[in-house]
């Protein structure tokens, strides 16, 4: 069953000679668990594809479905509640400078109206799953960029989404702080999360860890390869491991 | 089905984080209240002249157009009778009848500390009187031909008909009243504009903040909330410093005012605003300051 559609989904910025087209035509399925990569070029419509699935943009043509539901036919006041279904990571942390791991991963959960001690527990949890310690006192800004994406990590999958997104995590750390984040991503994927990311970087398609691979260029998917789910496993992503899309059959290929 | 417990942490995070946000620019916000509170005192200035003319006009019966003095023997079923006819005029709004006792308790009411003075005086020294209220933009006339056809009648001992210079003080009121609506709206503009710019700022400063809350779920209540209790709160606090300050204005000048101007303010007739009023006030700086921050936060933090 798959957890995201598209079908036929077109997005354009702009009007007239500013009209500028992010997608065209773009249709495939993500299936439940998949560890699925959005790659491309700048430009090729990868961020704009996330925003959709996060209704921050709304397609001009076409129907996105989540979990079975059209997210474009949701109401306004229910957008909210699809967000906190879909976990976000993003290049830039998106995280508040001066406050402490635990309180940025508490504010996702305050957003819940959880119970104090409830709160604490499930953002030290989520902290934990990341390898870092819920109880250090650390502003985020004096951590090092790949403390600080696990932070952001945390907090989206400390609702316990039914997908992490992630636009382009690793964009803004060094190869080996890269590796370390596509760990932790493939750890939360192997425990059942789908996990969908855009990304640019060779890293994550060499790390052998990618199920599902869509391929944008100029806003059409040029590309859709799925490999079997049960494929996705842990990984040692140190060692020299084929990728796993590499051995998988195509499932279409849009021109 | 709703979560009422959910709902109520998260109402209890909106609070608390107002507070936060307050608390991270005391001088942003100190400003704002104090700017509001200049701006609530005009109003409450204003206010406060109107309520004490109102009862000054009230006290010197100049809001009584007519009244009908009673011979002391007239038969209560007469007085029952000519009540009821004057009832019956579609001009005529009220008719309350005022007996020696009443009149007496209102003399007393108006010397106020001096009440003393009546001390051994018996009520019926006053005589029992109907008091005519009019329909506003009564004529002149109207009233003349009133004021005759009462005196006509055999228990009515004497008509005493407001003139001219009730008029005029009646004028000089709704004068007072139209200045203080209009203050009332300028001040609020004004407070709505002050809290508006502050509650900008604050959403400025805090800009990765809702970001953030729009990205995790938080609802369109949950982001604004913050802002929208912070700016109901200086729109509150700037009400009572206000208020506060006038007291103490009002305190001070009172005694100057009714020695000085003994025979227009007699003993008493000066006063404070009810514990109602003040709360009416506070409550409308809340409004105010709930609106502004509406306007502000609404339009730049959505979902």
């Amino acid at each position: 069953m798959p957890i995201l559609e598209f079908s036929s989904v077109t997005m354009t910025y702009g009007r007239g000679r500013a009209k500028t087209v992010a997608l065209s035509d773009v249709s495939f399925d993500v299936p439940e668990g998949a560890f699925s990569v959005l790659v491309g070029p700048s430009g090729a419509g990868k961020s704009t594809l996330l925003k959709l699935i996060l209704a921050m943009e709304r397609p001009d043509e076409g129907t996105i479905r989540v979990a079975e539901r059209d997210i474009h036919r949701l109401r306004k006041h229910s957008i909210p509640y699809l967000r906190r279904n879909v976990g976000a990571v993003f290049q830039d942390f998106k995280l508040l400078p001066d406050a402490s791991p635990l309180e940025n991963v508490a504010l996702a959960l305050q957003v819940l109206g959880l119970p104090r001690r409830e709160v604490r527990a499930r953002a030290s949890r989520a902290l934990e799953q990341v390898e870092l310690d819920p109880g250090t006192k650390r502003s985020v800004s004096r951590m090092s960029g790949g403390e600080q994406q696990r932070v952001a990590i945390a907090r989206a999958l400390s609702g316990e989404p039914a997908i992490l997104l992630a636009d382009e995590p690793t964009g803004n750390l060094d190869p080996r702080l890269s590796r370390e984040i596509l760990d932790v991503l493939a750890r939360i994927n192997a425990r059942g999360t789908t996990v969908m990311l855009a990304t640019h970087d060779p890293i994550v398609r060499e790390a052998g860890v990618v199920t599902h691979e869509l391929q944008l260029d100029g806003g059409r998917l040029i590309g859709d390869t799925l490999a079997d789910v049960d494929a996705a496993q842990p990984v040692d992503l140190e060692a020299d491991t084929a990728p796993v899309v590499a051995d998988a059959m195509p499932v279409g290929a849009v021109a | 089905m709703r979560d009422w417990g959910n709902t109520m942490r998260a109402a209890g995070y909106v609070v608390s984080r107002a507070f936060r946000g307050m608390a991270q620019a005391p001088m942003v916000q100190l400003l704002a209240v104090a700017t509001t509170a200049v701006c609530m005192l005009l109003l409450g200035t204003v206010m406060l002249a109107w309520t004490n003319a109102q009862s000054v006009a009230s006290a010197w019966g100049i809001d009584v157009p007519v009244t009908v003095y009673l011979h002391d023997d007239a038969p209560t079923d007469e007085i029952e009778e000519l009540t009821g006819l004057l009832e019956a005029i579609p001009e005529v709004t009220t008719v309350e009848r005022v007996t020696p006792e009443d009149a007496m308790v209102r003399l007393a009411d108006g010397l106020g500390g001096d009440a003393g003075m009546l001390e051994g005086i018996e009520p019926e020294v006053l005589p029992a009187s109907l008091e005519i209220h009019l329909q506003e933009g009564t004529s002149s006339t109207f009233v003349g031909a009133l004021a005759d056809k009462v005196g006509a009648f055999g228990i009515v001992e004497d008509v005493a008909v407001a003139g001219s210079w009730a008029d005029q003080a009646q004028a000089m009121l709704e004068t007072v009243g139209n200045m203080a609506l209009g203050a009332a709206s300028l001040v609020g503009f004004a407070c709505m504009a002050i809290v508006w710019s502050t509650i900008r700022l604050a959403v400025y400063a805090r800009r990765s903040e809702i970001q953030i809350l729009r990205l995790v779920g938080g609802s369109t209540q949950f982001v604004r909330g913050p802002f929208i209790v912070e700016g109901l709160m200086q729109g509150a606090l700037g009400a009572a410093l206000a208020l506060s300050i006038l007291y103490a204005g009002f305190d001070t000048v009172r005694p100057f005012l009714e020695d000085g101007l003994s025979l227009l303010f007699a003993a008493g007739t000066l006063r404070f605003f009810t514990p109602m009023e003040l709360g009416l006030g506070v409550a409308f700086g809340a409004l105010v300051g709930l609106l502004g921050s509406r306007a502000a936060a609404g339009r730049y933090v959505v979902t």
